[in-house]
């Protein structure tokens, strides 16, 4: 006897601790108890399936004829259940869906990537799902015509929601790709069409010398393409676009599913990948067997804990306790593609002495960067390290307001564009600045106005010095900052996330409360120790799963059997 | 599993791959196991001079012998019982051809060229002969 139709598990519609809602997974009849699971929070993320709306590209159903792409129907639902709707439209191939999430009848041009694999991906049903490339002007076309439907449907409808961009894709040698990294036959033939009508060298060599700056910039117009005909048509709903990784595709881990071997700690270094690029994760291309412990904790403190209330700009749990942040003591700004700060040495001195306490950041926002949080302000949470190359002058403009906000910046300025050298000195004569001349390894000058200081640095002959010499050069520098960390002493092994709080009622007179969460993934005993330097003290441990903890005088020694996780709260006071 | 003991190398040739000369290039490694870098084969080869091959190109090869050459250490060197060449483009229309893993598996003898490991198979023969006591 074979038990022949398909069991749907609560765990097949819902992605518990991520919110997402599969509402193609279940019949619509179905939605109500599924959306009621206590498993799923108050906002709820829908991803919309194109394909389910559209089998064509041409003519649309939005519970016309199938119940299940009654879209009102689900807002309604959500709504008595008292949920807040979170429309996730596509910008790119979805790799959860059935041909990426497009019309059965556009899928014909297969997508490749850069080292000649064809963009797919094996998801939970351990299925292999096939992405289409976003370069053929049929998906285009149609693409577009989604977004409209969409939008005259949900304005005729009646219904209100938001409407978030998604943007797929995976890191790949600790950097995020999406999917217009494509390098298939229809590719290059829109590639070749594109250089011909700028009037260049047509690429019918696909060696040529500017190849890559082709490539390059031809993503970039596409990507761009697809995100504001996507934006115009819905912009009534429209709320932003954000990167959203999923962990398991990719090549390796294409292959690696294939063997049945995936890596629990590769997927969890890209989660801290994540936090510092920010990336927001999801788990769904993941079987239940293939989500380890430590995954699955992780996955709670980064996504639900963190990325996700920081996606949606409010504080999940902000009438109960105060939200513990990621602890960022610097922001690189750094843009695609540039390796500066790597060539510089800090972000290798990062990595050993502040590891996880970075974020590496494309471009400056001055609504993120204006420091209202008065949290922030205080503890003085960020510094700088901005690289003037291809700094546009509206991020310039954010860092002088940082500066004037009493923020630190450290600005590379042999890097600097002619027009950005004369602001600055034409700010530092209209504000009679203070600056001071410093020499150390590369000439220094010190702008000082209030709290606010601006490190002008000359990296130009920098980058050949060797890694002892720029590790001496960071460290002289980044202690003249005074900050207030604990350094750990640890296994490569162990996995570690830092946090911060402000203090509350109860937290007697400390000024803030930092919290440590160690995870150890591997399968072996690994052991950290922790010297407690002035001016912290060990308030609690919390969340302890196979872990022991020895606390002498100033010294701790965590013990992390396989598997297992501890989290410590400090407290850090005058 | 349905391969067994088995080493798995995706390569690229010329015709997939836009490479100038009649070059191959091996782009991933795998074992039934776990995943190989391609520092680690070029180890195993640096260490097993009797190929022939110069390491300082790999995973750059000349012709096809050659990864059969490297493929025949490396499949040694991890101690596997077979060795699968598949080309990317093989690789990639099983990809496009089927659905479930267990048949892409099952597709790659048809679509590869492998080998054997027979030293090792008669050695595990053997100890398995020794074993029944005949």
């Amino acid at each position: 006897l074979t038990l022949t139709t398909p069991i749907i598990e609560e765990a097949d519609a819902c992605l518990p601790g991520e919110n997402w809602f599969f509402y193609w997974k279940t019949s619509s009849r179905l939605w109500r108890e599924k959306l009621s699971s206590p498993l799923l929070g108050r906002e709820v993320f829908i991803p919309l399936f194109w394909g389910l709306h559209s089998e064509t590209g041409q003519d649309y159903d939005f519970g016309h004829s199938k119940p299940e792409t009654n879209l009102k129907s689900l807002v309604e639902i959500c709504k008595s259940l008292k949920k807040e709707v979170i429309f996730l439209f596509p910008l790119g191939p979805m790799p959860f869906l059935m041909n990426g999430g497009i019309p059965s009848l556009l899928a014909r041009c297969p997508a490749v990537t850069p080292s000649g694999f064809m963009q797919s991906a094996i998801n939970a049903d351990q299925k292999v799902i096939r992405m289409y490339s976003p370069y053929d002007s049929r998906i285009f076309q149609g693409y577009a015509q989604f977004a409209e439907k969409l939008s005259s449907y949900l304005v005729s409808a009646g219904i209100s929601a938001q409407v978030w961009g998604l943007s797929p894709g995976y890191f790949e040698n600790e950097e995020f790709k999406d999917f217009f990294e494509d390098r298939s036959p229809i590719f290059f033939q829109a590639l070749n069409r594109y250089v011909r009508k700028k009037n260049q060298v047509p690429t019918e060599n696909p060696l040529d010398e500017n190849l890559e700056d082709y490539i390059s910039e031809y993503q970039t117009l596409i990507r761009d393409l697809y995100l504001n005909s996507a934006k115009e048509a819905l912009s009534t709903y429209w709320e932003g676009e954000m990167p959203w990784s999923f962990l398991g595709l990719g090549q390796k881990d294409f292959l690696q599913s294939l063997f049945g071997f995936l890596d629990e700690k590769k997927l969890t270094q890209e989660l801290f990948l994540g936090l510092k690029n920010n990336v927001c994760f999801s788990s769904c291309l993941l079987g239940q067997s293939q989500k380890g412990k430590v995954l699955t904790w992780q996955m709670n403190d980064v996504v639900k804990d963190l990325l996700i209330p920081d996606f949606l700009q409010h504080e999940s749990n902000s009438n109960t306790q105060v939200k513990n942040k990621l602890l960022s003591f610097f922001t690189l700004l750094t843009k695609p593609g540039q390796k500066v700060w790597e060539d510089l040495g800090l972000v290798s001195f990062l990595n050993e002495f502040f590891k996880h306490t970075y974020e590496l950041r494309s471009k400056l926002d001055f609504k993120k960067e204006s420091m209202e949080d008065d949290f922030e302000r205080e503890t003085g949470a960020s510094y700088y390290f901005v690289n003037g190359q291809d700094l546009s002058d509206s991020e310039f403009s954010v860092l002088l307001k940082i500066f004037m906000n009493g923020g630190q910046i450290v600005l590379a300025s042999d890097s600097l564009q002619k027009k950005h050298e004369q602001r600055i000195e034409a700010f530092i004569l209209e504000n009679e600045l203070n600056v001071e001349t410093l020499k150390q390894d590369c000439p220094i000058r010190l702008l000082s106005l209030g709290d606010g200081r601006i490190f002008l640095i000359d990296f130009k002959h920098f980058k050949e010095e060797g890694v002892e010499q720029k590790f001496k050069f960071w460290d002289r520098l980044i202690s003249t900052l005074g900050l207030r960390h604990i350094m750990l002493d640890e296994d490569r092994d162990i996995d570690y996330l830092w946090l911060r709080r402000e203090a509350g009622g109860q937290d007697l007179s400390y000024e803030e409360i930092r919290r440590l969460k160690l995870y150890n993934s591997s399968s072996y005993k690994k052991s950290v120790k922790i010297k407690i330097p002035e001016h912290f003290v060990l308030i609690k441990y919390l969340d302890s799963v196979n872990s022991e903890l020895i606390s002498k005088q100033h010294e701790l020694t965590i013990t992390l059997n396989p598997k297992s996780m501890i989290g410590l709260d400090f407290g850090v006071f005058q | 599993m349905i391969l067994g003991s088995c080493l798995l190398l995706l390569y690229s040739d010329q015709s997939e791959f836009h490479l100038k000369s009649d070059s191959i290039e091996l782009r991933f490694a795998l074992t039934d196991e776990r995943w190989v870098e391609l520092n680690e084969l070029k180890q195993i080869l640096e260490n097993r001079s009797t190929t022939g091959l110069t390491a300082q190109t790999f995973p750059r090869l000349e012709k096809f012998e050659d990864l059969q050459k490297a493929a025949f250490a490396l499949c040694e060197g991890l101690q596997k019982e077979k060795v699968y060449m598949i080309s990317l483009s093989a690789f990639n229309s099983l990809i496009e051809h089927h659905e479930g893993i267990e048949q892409i598996l099952a597709q790659i003898p048809s679509v590869s060229t492998s080998i054997q490991n027979v030293e090792l198979l008669e050695k595990k023969k053997n100890i398995f002969s020794r074993f029944l006591g005949d």
